[in-house]
């Protein structure tokens, strides 16, 4: 069965069993509990790293790993480690059962990865979409968190829907839910006739998948999702899954459908010129940063998915990097927002920030700054690296699309600019002083400058892992 | 690893800002004094890389890799020739009399204001000194943010309005360039099977004239766009009035001219042959930007507002220059970008001094100054004739070699740029006379002539405007080896369009020779 190979999903089961047990013991003692996932976290991902180089079938074929799929979990470990030191100081009265949500949503991430069978993929995705759901609910007592779950809830079941019914048409078509055997019959015995039902079977499919990355027709989630749910939260949610999201895309179609590109590419490359442009020139109008920042991850899903149409190595190579910087401008701007407080998130609250906190507003610039992929931030070289597969595969339009956007999203990410140093306060409001929260926008800050200046290091990981 | 002259150039105002951070922004003063040092030491060192430049050798200096991404094939590579080096004592110059001048006018957020600054330098000065295309567009960018919290923060009334546009415009124009970047990259990688952002490697290669033709416009339309060559101006007025003086001044005197140095150092070199196809073209803008900056700088009512659009006449000859492909024409231009950083950065001063006096900028709100402000009237006048072109001074030599230059290529050229000298005579004079003579208005009577420390601001550029004017022979002996390069790359080519044989290559003549 080679178990091993998931050893660090199994450590994390237990530490997920352990913290309920503590809860039940002593409930609500959140920083205990918080410090014991930390711990079960740091534990799984040493026996990660130990496992980095391997790569192996396990489960009878259901889970596949090798470097680059862990690779991903690196990023759901810092995205989950960042989340819980937010934790620390954002959230005071909560049960510690936010801290089990968040370890069943790694574990779902992680295995979502990881899954080379379809069924196991649609287990992991529902493991994650409920956990999340646990997390955006947490605070019970707001007033737009409902309308966030209730949302989220529905257009997760429905995306559910829609990909169980590419499963079933898989099997149908191919008699196996496995993707390396999928792929394998699309080598050996080509397309004839088959090609209709594999362009719907794709389709259902993308629409559960595009649902994860917010990719559009199926955003409609996010703007809503990210206004009511907890700051942190929806900095975990547009970092982790997102990257899992993608992870999965690149699982199913460029190892599933390789041998025929064309039947997806198509499809794949309006979605991110579409997803692309929509999501920035919504965010244009939006005058909630928490809103603003929702269109902003639609624009972001729409950079990564033209590296997948790209399809070479260095397309690989930049998803995870562009996931990997995306994570910490996330986690850096939310924490922020975090510092001010999710009712204080409109431009105006922002306005005369660089007087009354200066440093929370430089920093918030330079996260701003990073987003628009400003040279020497890390935001630059992800962008870059995206188009620079794009170019690679003489998606030349793409390329310019992409850069225009990067002009577009200028706009509103520097108007957050233009309220915190342009602007004068309305009303004075002096933000407190929160250790965990400044932490983790300092450890974000470091990491933007050290993969916008020196990403070489991180990019010969990356590609020893292809 | 030691720290060469020309990297410690290029860092030295980043670390020079770093001590900034912990100073107290109560004491503008200190903050100034500190300031104003890190920029004198800057320029100070600049002048040592003039020292070491050895005149009349071709190829680059200074030299250095340093490596970056290597699995890309993007270094820190940088090295100037005479043309970046004249544009980095510009830059060094400029931005010390920038400090200089906003000592009194720079009343909050000081201490960001200083850092910005100091960014800003290390940005320009970047752009001129790196061989990497990469790298060079790492500088490009960078230097919006500086240049749209300048704006943005210590501008005028529509402020926020002129900042977008110009980081909007700049921007897409960037996209152009960032894509014409990575396909000349691929396209030499499937010619050589090299991965290199190497400007001088990149040379070598002999791009064919189709895609040539997309590469190069790619890369005009951004460095159009930063010129400005018209139809491409619309965000200048709005920044260059909106900016504060320090920045109306770095923008005129030095971002402007990194277009123009795109052009030279990039688009003309890599793709010559487009460049030759497209010269008409761009010669006819150029003439357009002459006489539309001349028309428009005629009826503007404000001072300001006035010198932007000179601003895009004169860049509007700069172009005409380079796009002759003539000796004398490329070496008018570049003089010229020197020139027009002198004096339009001056003519910029000058408006901000009026500016703090009277806080307005309308020409009608003036007049007789002279009367009350002799000194300032005289330098004023001396920089507006420079800026017009009269024998003696700086901007005669320029002009002229690009009259040359044109007259050799086109007649029709040559006669509508004449033209537009004439109404550049027109327009300045009309306004120095608004401004400088006719009756004093009551309000003015009592405004102070220049203080000691506004003088200071001047009388450097005034030494420059004389100095270039009378004698001119060093400047030109500087960038006559970078001027020629182009010129001979480009003459390589003509009348070989399509023609596949390896260019003759200039770069690697003195590519090996290191300095010291």
């Amino acid at each position: 069965m080679n178990a091993h190979i998931l050893l660090p999903e199994i450590i994390l089961s237990i530490t997920a069993a352990l913290v309920l047990i503590i809860e039940f013991l002593t409930p609500r003692r959140l920083q205990f509990i918080g410090t014991v996932t930390i711990l079960g976290l740091l534990l799984a991902l040493f026996y990660d790293l130990s496992m980095f180089r391997s790569s192996g079938i396990g489960f009878f074929g259901m889970v596949k790993v090798g470097p680059f799929d862990r690779m991903f979990d690196i990023i759901f470990f810092v995205g989950a480690i960042l989340l819980i030191i937010l934790s620390f100081d954002y959230f005071v009265e909560i049960s510690g059962e936010f801290y089990f949500f968040l370890i069943t949503s790694l574990i779902g991430m992680m295995l979502l990865a990881k899954s080379s069978d379809l069924f196991m993929l649609f287990l992991s995705l529902e493991t994650l979409s409920f956990s999340l759901l646990g997390m955006i609910g947490i605070l019970k007592t707001k007033e737009p968190i409902a309308e966030a779950v209730l949302k989220y809830f529905v257009l997760a079941a429905f995306s559910s829907a829609f990909f169980l019914f590419g499963i079933v048409l898989t099997y149908v078509i191919f008699q196996t839910t496995n993707i390396s055997e999928i792929s394998n019959k699309l080598f050996a015995a080509g397309l004839a006739g088959l090609k209709p039902g594999i362009i719907v079977t794709l389709v259902l499919l993308l629409i559960g998948l595009a649902f994860k990355v917010a990719a559009i027709p199926f955003h409609m989630w996010t703007p809503d999702v990210y206004e009511g749910a907890p700051a942190p939260v929806v900095a975990f949610i547009s970092a982790g899954p997102k990257a899992a999201g993608f992870a999965i895309i690149l699982r199913i179609l460029l190892s599933g459908y390789q041998a025929h590109p064309e039947l997806w590419s198509g499809i794949v490359k309006y979605l991110a010129v579409l997803t692309m442009f929509w999501g920035n020139l919504a965010a244009l109008k939006t005058r909630n940063l928490k809103r603003m920042l929702a269109y902003s991850t639609i624009a972001h899903a729409g950079y990564v998915l033209v590296a997948i149409v790209s399809a070479n190595q260095e397309a690989y190579a930049a998803i995870v990097f562009y996931m990997l910087s995306y994570t910490f401008m996330v986690f850096g701007a939310f924490a922020i927002i975090s510092m001010l407080g999710d009712s204080h998130s409109n431009l105006d609250d922002y306005a005369g920030l660089s007087r009354t906190s200066p440093l929370l507003a430089f920093m918030m610039a330079i996260f701003m700054i990073s987003m628009t992929g400003i040279p020497t931030t890390s935001g630059f070289i992800s962008k870059f690296y995206v188009f620079m597969s794009a170019a690679k595969s003489n998606h030349i339009w793409l390329v310019i699309f992409g850069f225009i956007n990067g002009a577009i999203s200028a706009y509103y990410y520097l108007r957050v600019v233009v309220y915190m140093y342009m602007m004068d306060a309305k009303v004075e409001y002096t933000v407190p002083y929160f250790p965990f929260l400044r932490s983790v926008m300092w450890i974000a800050v470091i990491f933007i400058f050290y993969l916008g200046l020196f990403p070489q290091k991180i990019f010969e990981v990356i590609i020893s892992t292809l | 690893m030691k720290l060469d002259l020309l990297s410690l150039v290029i860092v030295f105002p980043l670390i020079g800002a770093i001590p900034v951070f912990f100073m107290s922004s109560k004491n503008r003063k200190m903050l100034f004094d500190y300031t104003l040092l890190v920029t004198l030491l800057e320029f100070l060192f600049s002048l040592f890389l003039l020292k070491g430049f050895k005149f009349g050798l071709y190829g680059f200096q200074y030299e250095r890799i340093y490596a970056w991404i290597p699995s890309i094939g993007a270094s820190f590579h940088i090295g100037i020739d005479g043309m970046s080096l004249i544009l980095i004592l510009l830059t060094t110059f400029l931005t010390a009399l920038g400090i200089l001048s906003s000592y009194n006018y720079i009343t909050h957020k000081a201490k960001e204001y200083v850092i910005v600054m100091l960014l800003m330098e290390t940005g320009m000065i970047g752009v001129f000194a790196s061989l990497d295309l990469l790298l060079f567009y790492l500088f490009w960018e960078l230097m919006l943010i500086p240049m749209y919290f300048l704006i943005g923060i210590w501008g005028h009334e529509r402020r926020v309005y002129a900042a977008f546009k110009f980081v909007i415009y700049t921007m897409a124009g960037s996209a152009l360039l960032i894509t014409g970047i990575l396909v000349l990259y691929f396209y030499n990688h499937s010619v050589t099977g090299t991965y290199t952002f190497d400007l001088l490697k990149l040379y070598r290669l002999n791009v064919p004239f189709d895609l040539a033709k997309k590469l190069f416009l790619a890369f005009a339309v951004a460095f159009a766009i930063k010129v400005p060559i018209f139809p491409f101006h619309t965000w200048l007025p709005d920044a260059h009035v909106e900016a504060p003086t320090a920045g109306s001044v770095l923008l005129a005197g030095v971002l402007l001219k990194m277009g123009i140095y795109g052009f030279l150092r990039f688009a003309f070199p890599l793709f010559p042959q487009a460049a030759l196809h497209y010269s008409p073209l761009f010669m006819a803008l150029g003439i357009i930007g002459i006489l539309y900056g001349a028309f428009m700088s005629w009826v503007q009512k404000d001072l300001k507002k006035l010198v932007a659009y000179s601003s895009v006449a004169h860049l509007g000859f700069i172009v005409l220059g380079i796009f002759t492909f003539t000796l004398y024409g490329t070496q008018g231009a570049v003089i010229q970008m020197v020139n027009h950083g002198l004096s339009t950065g001056a003519l910029f001063f000058i408006v901000g001094m009026l500016y703090e006096r009277r806080h307005t900028r309308l020409i009608e709100e003036f007049g007789g100054l002279a009367r009350v402000m002799p000194v300032f009237s005289v330098i004023f006048g001396i920089v507006m004739l420079s800026s017009i072109g009269l024998p003696g001074l700086n901007g005669f030599i320029g002009e002229f070699l690009v009259m040359l230059g044109a007259f050799k290529v086109s007649k029709t050229a040559a006669f509508f740029a004449v033209i537009g000298i004439i109404f550049a005579a027109v327009y300045m004079l009309s306004m120095f006379q608004r401004v400088v003579f006719l009756k004093v208005k009551e309000k003015n009577l009592t405004l102070p002539d220049l203080s000691l420390r506004e003088f200071f601001v001047l009388a450097p550029i005034l030494v420059f405007i004389f100095w270039i004017g009378v004698y001119p022979k060093p400047y030109l002996k500087m960038t006559e080896p970078s001027s020629s390069a182009v010129i001979y790359q480009i003459k390589s080519v003509e009348g070989a369009i399509g023609d596949a044989s390896p260019r003759i290559d200039l770069t690697l003549k003195n590519s090996g020779r290191k300095s010291r």
